[in-house]
């Protein structure tokens, strides 16, 4: 893709377990197995999944948060997969990254100007005078009063730490914003405040963003397209309102099935998935999800499914769908 | 209007935390009504009071430093906040059970799930072991966990949090209770897993009869579970009614507010903006004058700010405690 | 939250705990603590004395008194405390001899806790091998028997202040390290400190502006604690005859020097003994205090 900002081919992150006497590798948890998607500038991509499907882990190894185990990461053309911390170091100026946790992202001892701050004094961006007029700048943008930059992080609200989180992440003007379910731990009433404010930054800074989360109603709120992730692989990728009404793959249904509404009149046709997710560390051979797919045929077992281009934009990773 | 009797009576429910930083009025006057075998949904937001009111109904507030200030918690038509530890004993896991957010901590990790079963089992009733071992299996295959017998001697840690949580309905459902209080149980689920467990709570309430009152933040949840629904905010209940009428015609403007600004799953996406609610959940240590809801409030006017509005009937079976509340 | 509570400032209403600075919540915790106010009430008796004592009772401690008469003196008008085997005013020596206690004991808790943080930390951050080497190092340096290696020290460095102050610090780094270490292994893993890493900070700022202020809590209950072991510590050393020189006063001499006479003249004991015993109770109660203000999560 020559147009695509960042892409991630065939992207593995496994992470060792050690036993025995020497510590030596006994296994591996497969967090991610093969994946591969990119993102078009402008463009917001969601990773979906549950826990396990390796979307957070994802998210942390494209940004070479986490060390790749194999795979390729190109940004702007660029392969940028084994570039050392210090090569990577000027490049991190472009790609940002916004947490969960608006209790644990934040270091409790910084003043929250400080915080906003240090990506500029990490970058020697500016004179000392300018920084701090882009930290009071980059706080009103994010709807934050530019008077409370000697607070520290626990005199404020979650909402409004995940604005200072925001700010943080975008007062170097990246081009690519990693948002790692940003919304989850917060209030029902003030996750609207704060999707508001991402698609409204994004539409005035030109943001790219991967969005990783897991509430279904936000990402089709918020998408441009959708990767549905299991046990470490996608399974289907499409435009937002085709993976929605056209749901191909098996889990894809039974997820979307799941997804409660509001609305008691609204009778749901509920695809139950049997049993649990399997562990990361042994899953079942050939395609991953055989063994809660309610379609499930023998080639499953054996064989990894490819991945098929049903329609323009819409992959597939099923046998159901080879037999065409 | 409900024909079924009353079983458990909420009134004027007040609990206070009295901590060195103030008073916190985590329950304010709360009022609400359980018939048998009815699904109640109590909803809002963190510092609302649904988890405290939970805890109040089995006399489980920690004291110091929160304590029960005033109000009658009625069951089977006795007090519930005139009885004894003793008597409050015999009713805890029996009468009235409790399901949590987070099984694993609710389930002790040293002990095998057969055990716990089993113990909650025989606090109750008058059974030896091997009868309660049975029973315990039975229960375990009640909430669909396969191969019950295998399961029996499994530890918490070897499950997952399905699985676990399945475990915790299993205790919970052991002793037939009359009421099952589930406090933000599928919060911290997956989706799937959340719409099998809601799917296993709503067949076991077709089967065993009891009442539910299911606490959540999660709209979707209790549109799907409660024929009941009641909004909490700041520690009062401002809306209450018929889970169609909430969703059909909200009156409450905070009600209205919340559900005009959660993403619509079912429909196309727009580039619209959220019509999001402004402002915070007030603080508990400086709750505003008036209205607890004004400072958000778009349709506030000079007496919400001055004055609290109290809870009224607006249509039959349809309570509000708004001065201005929606058209509907 | 912040806007409330300027508006409840302007009311008059009571702060709470999310209106203050975190310097400002930990005063004010630590003011509700009985032992840490107990224990502060100590230490400013006792810095009170050291400090402010010679200016209203002028006398010199090393003067000694001619004649045998001016030996062992009971208390009295001319010597509060009395006088000490070479008829020097027992009083002048302790606020002297106390000021070199607390000096000794202040600096060598300071400088063992600051070298022990700091290899705790590289340790603690940077893992693997550093962290093997440096932890096998710590555990070293807590095998050396210490009474050989203080002899082999002193007869290297010669016996004084600084020799002492080099000594405890040489033989209290380790108790840090260890606690600072496993610190940075648990802080490591905050969300805050990969928020760092991903705009690109350095391993030096990560470890200095990030991990170290938060270890800062532990170490400044650690010094406090340290100062009145290091005290004992200096009295140890020099009942062992290694610490300081006649004629110079310390407490710690002062106690090894009265031992002999402890049939003669308990008081020579009594007097310094308590201090000490005074000192490091006081610093431990206002450490105890120190640590639970620090814990935001422990009611008090």
């Amino acid at each position: 893709m020559a147009t695509s900002l960042v892409e991630v081919q065939k992207l593995r992150k496994w992470f060792p377990i050690k036993g025995g006497i020497f510590s030596t590798t006994v296994a591996s948890v497969k967090a991610v197995d093969e994946v591969s998607f990119f993102i078009n500038q402008g463009e917001t991509l969601s990773l979906v999944g549950e826990s396990g499907s390796g979307k957070t882990t994802a998210g942390r190894t494209m940004l070479k948060l986490l060390q790749p185990s194999s795979g390729k990461i190109i940004y702007k053309g660029k392969d940028i997969t084994d570039l050392t911390p210090n090569q990577m170091r000027p490049l991190r100026r472009n790609m940002q990254i916004m947490f969960q946790d608006p209790y644990g992202s934040l270091n409790p001892r910084m003043p929250v100007g400080d915080i906003i701050q240090e990506p500029l004094d990490v970058h020697s961006i500016g004179t000392r005078r300018e920084r701090k007029q882009a930290v009071a700048t980059m706080m009103e943008t994010v709807g934050l009063r530019p008077e409370y930059e000697k607070r520290y992080p626990h005199e404020f609200s979650g909402g409004q730490r995940q604005r200072i989180g925001v700010a943080r992440a975008l007062v170097i003007n990246p081009e690519l914003l990693v948002l790692d379910e940003p919304i989850s731990a917060l209030d029902v009433s003030i996750q609207s405040q704060i999707i508001n404010l991402l698609q409204e930054l994004q539409q005035r800074l030109n943001l790219t963003y991967l969005f990783i989360a897991h509430d279904l109603a936000v990402v089709r709120h918020m998408s441009d397209r959708v990767a549905v992730m299991y046990l470490g692989k996608i399974v289907e990728t499409a435009e937002n309102d085709e993976l929605f009404d056209h749901p191909l793959h098996p889990y894809t249904q039974a997820l979307l099935s799941a997804v409660p509404v509001p609305d008691p009149e609204v009778k749901r046709e509920r695809i139950i998935l049997q049993g649990d997710v399997p562990s990361p560390v042994n899953p079942p051979s050939g395609c991953h999800f055989r063994t809660r797919c309610p379609y499930v045929m023998p080639i499953c077992k054996e064989q990894e499914p490819l991945v098929i281009e049903v329609a323009p934009g819409h992959t597939v990773v099923c046998h159901l769908l080879t037999k065409k | 209007m409900d024909n079924r009797e009353v079983l458990v009576d909420i009134k004027n429910l007040r609990t206070f935390f009295y901590t060195e930083d103030g008073v916190v009025l985590a329950v304010d006057g709360i009022d609400l009504t359980i018939h048998r075998g009815e699904v109640v949904g109590l909803v809002g937001e963190s510092g609302c009071g649904k988890s405290v009111t939970a805890l109040s109904i089995l006399r489980l507030i920690p004291n110091p430093p929160g304590k029960i200030i005033g109000g009658e918690i009625f069951f089977h038509g006795e007090d519930l906040l005139k009885k004894n530890e003793e008597a409050m004993r015999l009713i805890r896991g029996d009468k009235i059970s409790m399901i949590f957010q987070e099984p694993m901590t609710s389930l002790n990790p040293v002990y095998t799930i057969g055990d716990q079963i089993s113990e909650a089992i025989t606090l109750h009733q008058k059974i030896d072991s091997a009868e309660a071992k049975k029973r315990t299996i039975e229960m375990i295959h009640l909430v669909g966990i396969p191969e019950p017998e295998r399961r029996f001697g499994q530890y918490p840690h070897e499950m997952s949090g399905g699985m676990r949580q399945r475990v915790m309905i299993a205790m919970a459902l052991s002793s037939n209770p009359d009421l099952l209080i589930s406090d933000e149980a599928t919060t911290a689920l997956d989706v799937t897993i959340q719409a099998q467990i809601l799917d296993l709570m709503r067949g076991l309430q077709k089967k065993l009869g009891m009442a539910i009152l299911i606490i959540t933040h999660n709209l979707a949840v209790v549109a799907e579970m409660a024929e009941t629904i009641a909004i909490a905010y700041a520690g009062k209940i401002v809306e209450n009614s018929t889970a169609k009428e909430i969703f059909k015609s909200p009156r409450h403007p905070y009600t209205y507010g919340l559900l005009a600004s959660i993403p619509k799953f079912t429909e196309k996406r727009t580039n619209e903006p959220l019509p999001a609610i402004e402002g915070m959940v007030p603080s508990p240590y400086h709750m505003p004058k008036g209205c607890r809801f004004n400072p958000r409030c778009p349709f506030a006017t000079e007496k919400c700010r001055e004055e609290e509005p109290e809870i009224l009937e607006l249509t039959p079976g349809h309570l509000v405690r708004c001065f201005h509340p929606i058209e509907s | 939250m912040a806007e409330k509570a300027i508006e409840a400032k302007k009311k008059g209403q009571k702060k709470s705990s999310e209106d203050y600075t975190y310097a400002g919540m930990v005063f004010h915790r630590l003011t509700r603590h009985k032992l840490a106010m107990v224990g502060a009430f100590m230490l400013i008796f006792i810095l009170l004395f050291v400090f402010v004592g010679p200016l209203i009772w002028r006398a010199d401690p090393n003067t000694q008194i001619e004649g045998l008469g001016g030996l062992f003196n009971p208390a009295s008008r001319a010597h509060p405390l009395g006088t000490d085997d070479y008829g020097r005013d027992v009083l002048a020596r302790m606020f002297f001899g106390g000021r070199i206690s607390l000096f000794i004991g202040f600096i060598s808790a300071i400088s063992s806790t600051l070298v022990g943080a700091l290899v705790g930390l590289v340790a603690g951050y940077y893992g693997g091998w550093a962290d093997n080497i440096l932890m096998r190092f710590t555990d070293a340096m807590l095998s050396i028997p210490t009474f050989p290696l203080l002899i082999a020290l002193a007869s290297v460095l010669g016996k004084g202040v600084w020799q002492i102050i080099l000594v405890i610090v040489v033989f209290g780094w380790m108790v840090d390290a260890r606690l600072v270490r496993g610190l940075v292994l648990s802080l490591k893993e905050q969300e805050y400190v990969e928020a760092a890493r991903a705009i690109g900070a350095s391993a030096n700022r990560i470890m200095w502006r990030h991990l170290f202020p938060n270890t800062l809590a532990v170490l400044i209950v650690s010094t406090t604690i340290g100062i009145g072991g290091a005290i004992i510590y200096e009295a140890s050393i020099s009942f062992l005859g290694f610490g300081v020189q006649a004629p110079f006063a310390s407490w710690g001499n002062m106690l090894q020097n009265a031992q002999q006479f402890i049939w003669n003249s308990p008081r020579l004991i009594i007097y310094p003994g308590l201090a000490i015993f005074m000192t490091v109770l006081g610093f431990n109660f206002f450490g105890d205090g120190l640590r639970d203000a620090i814990d935001p999560k422990l009611k008090l």
